[in-house]
């Protein structure tokens, strides 16, 4: 098959007002502190407002949390076909983030997955559907500002698309990288413009190298990087942190860096507790954090670790309250898969298994927060990635 | 009606007379938050009133009331600690916490005197009286017809019935 399935958020339609935005779920609106508190619930006067110019409705309709728009595209026409209009995706542009969410696949065939919202503090229950983009998005994706990229066996390249606006392209072939995946996106956001980072290897004279090559859409164009990466395979994605991407490392414990500005890789060797596993990396205030599972003579605990880049070294900051532990590990197997996927500030915390609790942590607050319950049934919780929605966001 | 925003002697002043004919003094400071006032003192000077014939005087003190603050918040004083972003959040939450009604005459007022700031925190507002409201509830205050064809329709139910699924 060479279509791709991807998410399809203008199915939010379905829920409408029966479903994932009710009032109570609407006014939850906690984590995001940018947007104003409901203080007014007075309804609008129809004489007024239906001579409001339409630009106008626009800027609202744009400063709307993401679901409330993409419900309104059933107002009508004009509604439904804003996401192609260049005047209405600047609006969009303009208007500051409303955080990241989490998507997270129900099962191993990465064919449906469910969405968790933090600002919203709901789960949208995302279907997947065919478009004309080619591959299929998986948990192996680079996100930056509304855009993902990822793998599309199909062509043997890299798409960029955004998963609101359906909008997609494939960027041009690599030069030398085979067997790659994206490692890392950056997007600026007032520019547009992105780099992808890609690592894969190079076969030549039968031997392979380890090789990465980066792309820069100002000039729609790929470079190999002046050095190789100095421990492969990298663990995506790649977080941003003053200009640099960080990846974690197992042997030995620690970080690989790209910095784009020198474009040069190095590795940062900082040791972490011998069994700490499963750990995501989160950037948050300039500063690099890990959070994941440790064995102590206690037993099992979450830790959240902050890098002190003057003397690399981990230096651990926080972790999980003991009750909260227990009622997370409590219907855990010994074995169960355990993830953390960080943006930004906030970490999803999840352990495979159906009907497992979730956690959010954020890093800045150093506050857990327990997930609502996924709505889709028998959701696994697999694997998953964040994005931080943007319908503005251009390929 | 005299408007005392942020007065300063040695700042230039700047008259403007309402749709209602009521004339209000500002700081040249305050009138440059708006883009068009700008415009139109850098063309004319600050010694002719500056007539906006379509913003009535209760309006434009509410919109010269958000200036003079948003243009204090720029200055600097020595013996005042700076406004902090937080504060000027919860000034502005407050002061777009006001009936509907209003928020209309003030996002039309925003976006004549192109006053980038207001204009974009009385859209907000509005976004956040409106986000919970149903497809149809929108269609009747903004009076807007259900312009879908039957297949369109069709393909929205599809969805909606696949979501489901």
């Amino acid at each position: 098959m060479t279509l791709m399935e991807i998410m399809d958020l203008s199915s939010e339609v379905a829920m409408d007002d029966s479903y994932g935005f009710s009032v109570e779920c609407v006014s939850g609106f906690k984590h995001q502190d940018t947007l104003l508190p409901v203080h007014n619930e007075c309804d609008l006067d129809s004489d007024l407002w239906s001579d409001l110019p339409r630009h106008l409705i626009e800027k609202i309709l744009a400063w709307l949390p993401i679901p409330s728009y993409l419900r309104f595209r059933r107002v009508c026409k004009t509604w439904n076909k804003l996401l192609q209009s260049p005047g209405f995706l600047r609006e969009c542009h303009d208007v500051p983030s409303q955080g990241s969410w989490f998507l997270m696949f129900k099962n191993d065939h990465y064919r449906e997955a469910a969405t968790y919202n933090p600002s919203l503090d709901c789960w949208h229950p995302i279907p997947l559907v065919i478009t004309s983009a080619p591959g299929q998005i998986s948990f192996h994706v680079a996100a930056s500002e509304g855009l993902l990229c990822y793998y599309a066996a199909e062509c043997d390249n890299v798409v960029v698309c955004n998963p609101l606006t359906r909008c997609w392209r494939k960027l041009p072939p690599t030069l030398r990288v085979q067997f790659f995946q994206p490692v890392g996106m950056v997007k600026e956001r007032t520019t547009e413009s992105y780099k992808v980072v890609v690592a894969g290897i190079w076969a030549t004279y039968g031997a392979c190298y380890p090789i990465a090559e980066v792309y820069d859409s100002t000039t729609n164009s790929w470079s190999i990087t002046s050095n190789t990466p100095p421990n492969f395979p990298l663990h995506p994605p790649g977080i941003l942190c003053s200009n640099t991407l960080y990846w974690r490392c197992h042997e030995p414990h620690g970080l690989v860096t790209y910095d784009l500005q020198e474009q040069a890789w190095s590795q940062i060797h900082a040791p972490l507790p011998q069994s700490f596993e499963s750990y995501g990396l989160v950037e948050s205030g300039g500063n690099i954090f890990v959070i994941g599972r440790q064995e102590e003579p206690t037993g099992k605990c979450v830790c959240i670790f902050q890098l002190r880049s003057t003397q690399l070294t981990w230096e651990e900051v926080d972790r999980m309250p003991g009750a909260l532990l227990e009622e997370f590990l409590r219907n855990a197997a010994q074995d169960a898969y355990f993830r953390c996927i960080g943006h930004s500030d906030q970490v999803l915390i999840s352990m495979c298994g159906r009907n497992m609790p979730q956690l959010l942590y954020d890093v800045r607050k150093k506050r857990w927060h327990r997930l609502p319950r996924c709505p889709m049934p028998e959701h696994r919780m697999v694997d998953g990635f964040s994005f931080e929605p943007r319908l503005g966001a251009s390929v | 009606m005299h408007f005392q925003g942020s007065p300063n002697m040695a700042e230039k002043r700047v008259k403007l007379i309402s749709s209602d004919n009521d004339e209000f003094e500002v700081d040249e400071a305050v009138a440059f938050e708006s883009e068009t006032l700008r415009n139109m003192i850098q063309d004319t000077g600050t010694n002719v009133p500056i007539s906006i014939p379509n913003v009535s005087s209760d309006i434009l003190a509410k919109v010269l009331e958000y200036c003079s603050y948003h243009a204090e918040t720029m200055e600097t004083h020595d013996d005042k600690p700076p406004i902090t972003d937080a504060q000027i959040r919860e000034w502005d939450a407050d002061f777009v916490d006001v009936h509907p009604a209003t928020l209309y005459s003030l996002i039309l007022a925003a976006n004549y005197l192109n006053i980038k700031n207001l204009l974009d925190l009385i859209c907000q507002a509005v976004a956040n009286n409106i986000r919970g409201k149903t497809a149809v509830e929108i269609r009747k205050i903004l009076h807007i017809q259900d312009d879908f064809t039957y297949e369109e329709e069709m393909e929205i139910r599809r969805e909606t019935k696949w979501a489901f699924d």
